[in-house]
């Protein structure tokens, strides 16, 4: 740090301190997919900075006009921003909740089969069980949206032929249906990733608890879950920023946002204001707000993750 | 029931508990599985069958032309080599350029990499939603709407950095000697890269090539917004197609689903064992 003065003439002709040959060799691996991202990334976010300080309607006029702050009082003013922050709130915590909970209780149960499995039948069976568990994660989002969409459907959705009604879930619980179709999607991830976890447990641990007399309910509350609670904690904040940056595909092809704005999560509130109102001013200070939010948050949550590890 | 489980040996309660976790487990697995069976199951029903409100009956007929339609009058055939060639480029650009990087920052850290490092992983944040609106004003400035272009340089970008994050640790753990080896015969560290790392490195890049692939092949947000014309559409927005305003192709859209859901569940099941290494190092 204190040789900064030679930097920038001696790096191409000699190997300098600071610039070594090792180094180049790191630039010219990394560069690549730096230039990438600067270009289709770094570069649109700025425009989009931009373009929230500005009017763009292409509708009425192609002109890009100066707007000051107009966009962002709009953010204040437009209860559509707030109703649709909240409905987005609303819809992380509950599907990352059940996530975890539902997902963390199959990956309890998932490894007890697993250490239990005894003979090729029994092994064969447990892999076959854990198999079932990928299909949700491995269906693409659109594809099962509408699969839900059928299966709930008020008039030939088998659910309602089950249940002797004639129901319309989407229209009336709209929220706790995105939630549910969410967790059906999500849930395998958190079980394979707390299965991980459930499975690094020393088994001895369990076998001297059962000696003292510990029953399996016992077992649980005081070997598998603290063992398992700060991957639980972690797992839950990561899938908590995806959910609230990345819902979209599951809304947008089951309500549509609706009935009225009742599920219009942030991102769809985005994508609408931009490609359906046609109104990118408004749309960019919307998307910045998004930013700002899951950046801030993803960012306090690394480091966070970083300050433990260290 | 707790009098028996009492009066039985250690082993016993144990296969008992074994015994009663699959139940669960076996039930929650059919509740898992039950929508896109039923997506199959309606996909080959005739209308009749279909609208219906006794759903649950099992039809005298089955039929595949919904399936036909797809290719008939839904563009599907065009739709599917949309798909592939969007997944089969973005799995090319993700490897090569994530790759490169990767290693680069594994094995030669340069100043201010770690923050380079930092701000990619940062990257992995950003809502999709908020990068489409200025990207979509630029494709529209370079022309580039409406071509299949534009959605695999969108869904690349947002790909990348989880690639990178990957297959990093797969290249810490390459022995340092192998490649010092290699540099002392005289390779490049390009070539030392390409012909001795990326060999050793396999599992990695199978994880990295499944995750692209289904990054490419399951977008819907890009495509939605860029592509209006039918010709080039990929399987995801061809499936918005079938509700139009005053009409939803309801047999068409569910043979759609798993025509969409195939490949991706094949290919899952395939390399299921790097499908589970990605969960786990990837978050």
């Amino acid at each position: 740090m204190s040789l900064v003065t030679t930097s920038h003439r001696g790096e191409a002709a000699t190997a300098s301190p600071r610039w070594g040959r090792r180094q180049r060799i790191g630039l010219a691996f990394t560069v690549p997919s730096l230039a990438f991202v600067g270009a289709v990334m770094a570069y649109p976010l700025f425009y989009l900075a931009y373009l929230s300080f500005h009017t763009y309607r292409p509708l009425t006029s192609n002109d890009v006009t100066w707007a000051g702050l107009a966009n962002y009082l709009k953010l204040f003013t437009d209860s559509a921003v707030a109703k649709s922050l909240g409905v987005t709130l609303q819809f992380t915590i509950a599907s990352v909740a059940i996530e975890i909970v539902v997902g963390t209780g199959c990956a309890i149960l998932l490894a007890n089969v697993m250490l239990g499995a005894r003979g090729p039948f029994s092994r064969l069976a447990s892999r076959l069980l854990g198999s079932a568990y990928i299909v949700p994660f491995a269906v693409p989002a659109v594809a099962g949206a509408f699969a839900w969409r059928m299966l709930l459907d008020a008039q030939f959705g088998p659910l309602n032929a089950a249940l002797g009604t004639t129901t319309a879930w989407l229209v009336e619980y709209p929220m706790a249906s995105i939630v549910i179709i969410d967790a059906w999607k999500m849930m395998p991830f958190v079980t394979f990733v707390m299965l991980a976890a459930v499975m690094s447990i020393e088994p001895s641990q369990y076998e001297a608890a059962a000696l003292d007399g510990a029953g399996a309910l016992r077992q649980l509350v005081s070997i598998t879950i603290p063992s398992i609670l700060p991957i639980m904690v972690i797992t839950a904040a990561f899938r908590a920023v995806d959910a609230f940056t990345k819902v979209f595909d599951t809304v947008f092809a089951t309500t549509g946002g609706g009935p009225g704005d009742d599920t219009r999560v942030f991102p769809l509130l985005i994508w609408r204001t931009a490609f359906t109102h046609l109104d990118f001013g408004a749309a960019s200070a919307q998307a910045v707000a998004a930013l700002v939010i899951s950046l801030g948050f993803g960012a306090a949550l690394l480091l966070s993750q970083r300050r433990n590890a260290a | 029931m707790s009098t028996l489980r009492m009066s039985l040996s250690y082993p016993a309660r144990k296969r008992w508990g074994t015994a009663m976790s699959a139940a669960a487990l076996t039930a929650i697995a059919l509740v898992m599985l039950t929508p896109m069976l039923w997506m199959a199951f309606a996909s080959v029903k005739l209308d009749a069958d279909l609208f219906t409100r006794t759903p649950l009956r099992w039809p005298d007929e089955l039929t595949g032309d919904h399936y036909a339609n797809l290719f008939t009058q839904f563009h599907f055939g065009s739709s599917f080599v949309n798909s592939l060639v969007i997944a089969t480029t973005t799995v090319l650009l993700s490897v090569v350029l994530g790759g490169l990087a990767a290693y680069g920052f594994a094995r030669y850290p340069w100043r201010g990499s770690g923050t380079a490092l930092g701000f990619l992983m940062v990257a992995r944040m950003v809502t999709p939603a908020a990068l489409v609106v200025p990207l979509y004003v630029i494709m529209q400035t370079f022309g580039l709407l409406n071509s299949v272009t534009g959605v695999i340089v969108g869904v690349t970008v947002l790909n990348l950095p989880f690639v990178i994050w990957i297959l990093k640790p797969f290249f810490e753990t390459v022995p340092k000697e192998v490649e010092e080896a290699a540099e002392l015969d005289g390779l490049s560290p390009f070539s030392v890269f390409f012909r001795i790392v990326l060999p050793l490195a396999t599992p990695g890049i199978m994880t990295a090539v499944l995750y692209s692939f289904l990054a490419g092949w399951t977008d819907l947000l890009f495509p939605m917004t860029f592509i209006t014309d039918s010709e080039v559409m990929p399987l995801t927005s061809s499936l918005l197609q079938m509700q139009t305003g005053y009409k939803i192709y309801w047999g068409e859209l569910m043979a759609g689903g798993i025509v969409l859901t195939l490949p991706a569940v094949i290919l899952c099941f395939a390399l299921q064992r790097y499908l589970l290494r990605g969960l786990r190092t990837g978050y």
